[in-house]
Formats: structure tokens, sequence, C-alpha cells
């Protein structure tokens, strides 16, 4: 039998896991309040078990803590359950980002085709006024600024690509809602011009900061705009408009920061969304546009999703907010 | 009345490539005019006016 004392309990806690369990403990011997690492957190013994603990601290009559009792549970079953779940759909978000570049591939090689081309030309413009003879170092100066702001434009689209490879761990940033929006327009704008859809884009001013993962909000909002473009593929061109929009929404008594995707393709029916946003489905691309590969982001986020028919006003659009 | 210069006609509606393929066809001899779009061109272009036409833009209404 081995001897339990405070300190074996310390040294046994997972270095990560230590601060915060002594923290509580700390806490607790301070101003009498229960212990609780069940709600919302558990911490780790010997990187093998996750402890969830409930703990009471008893005072003497002279405020001094004299006894800790309490229970602890063994959840490592349930924590690896939920950690390998984590993991899959990570995996399953990265899975649909990979499928995403593919069909965007060729929108994505034009991105990269614009600065590549310019470098290109202002490099052979330099050569040819230096081969003149009369070099005009001012135009040279200003052809080398241009060279290179165009690789760097190159080199941004490179990095975003390998953002959207990255097989990563959700990350939770301190992120604009417009940076995504037109981070996102940067990525599918050749995409957009091939399907001859005229995209309106109205970003409100001065929005607070949200806390989510930059990349995965990018793929939902990738995914609701080329879903909005398939729904308009029937139509004709002047009628292929969308208009993305930022702001702020009350609903429900709190405000949130909201990003609405509009078109004017055929409208969706409130069942056909239900089931397409609890479906993890693939592009459909002659159906009615709605297929969320993932809903999971929107859940991380705790965002919601929802569909709404507009009035007579704009015929035949449907929005999507994010 | 002397005629209008030969001109080469850039349409593109991306100002940076726009900007580089004028300078290297000025840098080789050509007068060039730029224009951001095929209606941009189509609004000031002088049928009279001697030129070659150079768009990478799609052909649509």
């Amino acid at each position: 039998m081995e001897k339990l004392d405070f300190d074996h309990f310390r040294s046994r806690l997972h270095p990560e896991d230590r601060e915060s369990v002594l923290k509580a403990v700390e806490n607790s011997l301070r101003t009498g309040a229960d212990i609780d690492l069940s709600t919302g957190w558990c911490y780790r013994m010997n990187k093998l078990r996750w402890i969830a603990g409930r703990g009471h601290v008893e005072f003497n009559g002279n405020g001094q803590p004299i006894r800790m009792r309490g229970a602890s549970l063994d959840i490592s079953k349930r924590k690896q359950a939920e950690l390998e779940a984590a993991r899959q759909r990570n995996e399953m978000a990265h899975l649909s980002r990979v499928t995403m570049l593919g069909e965007l591939s060729g929108s994505i090689a034009h991105e990269l085709n614009l600065p590549l081309s310019a470098i290109l030309c202002n490099a052979q413009a330099a050569q040819r006024i230096i081969a003149n003879g009369h070099a005009d170092l001012a135009e040279v100066r200003e052809i080398l600024n241009d060279i290179v702001s165009e690789d760097k434009r190159a080199g941004e689209v490179i990095h975003h690509l390998r953002l959207w490879l990255k097989k990563g761990e959700v990350q939770q940033h301190s992120l604009r809602i417009n940076e995504v929006v037109q981070d996102v327009l940067k990525l599918i704008r050749s995409d957009l011009v091939n399907q001859r859809v005229t995209t309106d884009v109205e970003l409100a001013r001065n929005l607070p900061t949200i806390t989510g993962d930059p990349v995965q909000l990018q793929q939902v909002l990738v995914n609701l705009v080329v879903n909005a473009c398939d729904a308009m593929s029937n139509r004709t061109i002047p009628e292929r408009r969308l208009l993305i929009r930022t702001g702020i929404q009350n609903r429900n008594g709190s405000s949130a920061v909201t990003v609405s995707v509009t078109d004017r393709g055929s409208s969706i029916r409130r069942k056909k969304w239900n089931k397409s946003s609890s479906l993890s489905s693939p592009r459909n691309r002659k159906g009615w546009g709605w297929a969320f590969r993932s809903p999971y982001h929107h859940w991380r986020h705790r965002g919601k999703l929802w569909p709404q028919t507009m009035p007579t006003a704009v015929p035949r659009s449907t929005s999507a907010f994010l | 009345m002397t005629a209008p210069t030969p001109t080469v006609f850039v349409v593109d509606d991306y100002a940076p490539v726009r900007k580089s393929i004028s300078r290297v066809l000025h840098a080789t001899g050509f007068v060039v005019a730029t224009f951001a779009s095929a209606e941009e061109f189509l609004a000031q272009y002088d049928p009279q006016t001697l030129g070659c036409l150079c768009s990478t833009c799609d052909a649509y209404p």
C-alpha cells in the first residue's frame, strides 16, 4: 500500500494541469468555497488518467482549515472518447479543406499567375530599359518596388494555402470578421469571375473582434459562397449577384457579429436546410445549393447558421447567416 | 492631317499586370494605351487609330 499525502498528489499531477489544480485548492483553503474540478475541465494524473474531482475544506472555529474531503472519479475513458471525436472532426475538416482547394485550384492558380506575370513583365521591362542604354533610374526603382509588392502578394497566396492544407489543432485567435471575408474573397475571386457572379461586399465598420479559428471560419464562408453560386448557376448573368455583408445583430437579447451571404438562386425550404446543416455531404452542384461539409465549425465557434428567404423586394433570394 | 500613331491597346482588369505589360511594350518602342475593362476600351476607342489589341479579359457581354 502506498501512503497518499498532498505532496504525493502534487507530484503526480500532469505538468500542464498542476498550476490550475493547485490554484483551485488554494482558493478553496482561502475562501472556503468547494473545489469543483468536474465541470468543464479535469486534470491528468501521471499523464495516464483523467480525473474529475470535487472537494470540500472543513475549517475549525478559528477559521483554520483542518481537513479536506472529496471524491475523485476516473473519467479517462470518457475523456479519451471526447479527444478521439475531436481528432476525427479535425481530420474531417482538414479533408474537406483539401477537397475544396481541389475544386478551387483553377482560381488559386490564377491568383498566383497574376502577380507572377506582373513580376516577369516588370523584370523584362527593366532588362530592356537597361539594354536601351539610357536607363531612367527613377523608373527602374519604381519597377523594382512593384516587383517586391507583387512578390509579397504571391507569397500571401502561398501562405494562405499552407494554412488551409495544414493539419493542425483548432486555434482560438482574436480576429476581425472583415479580414476573414477579405481573405476568402482573395481566394475565390477568379472562381466568382468565371461563374460570372457579381459580388457586392458591405463590411460594417468598427465591429468588435471575435474569437475563433481563422482558417475554419474561412472554410465555412467559402462553403456558403460556393453554395450560393451553385444555387444561381441556372440564372441569367445579370441575376447572378451575391451580397456579402457583415454587421451586428441582436438575437434573443444578446448581440452577435454576423456575416450574411445572400444569393438570388432558388430559395430553400426549412426542412431541407435542417437536413443539409446536419450532414457532411459533398457539394451539390445541380441541387438547391446548400450542402454543408462542416457543420462542426459552427458548433465549435458557438456560432449559428440560419437561412432566411428574403421578402419579395429581392426576388428569389436566400441568405445564410453565420 | 497626320495619321494617329499606331498604338498597342492593353486591356486587363489587374492593374499591376496592365502596368508591367505596358512597361515592356513601351521599352520596346511601342505607344501603349491601357484600359481596365473591355467596356472602357470600347468607350474610348477611335476606329481611325491603327493598333493592336492585347487583352486577357474574357469576351462576354
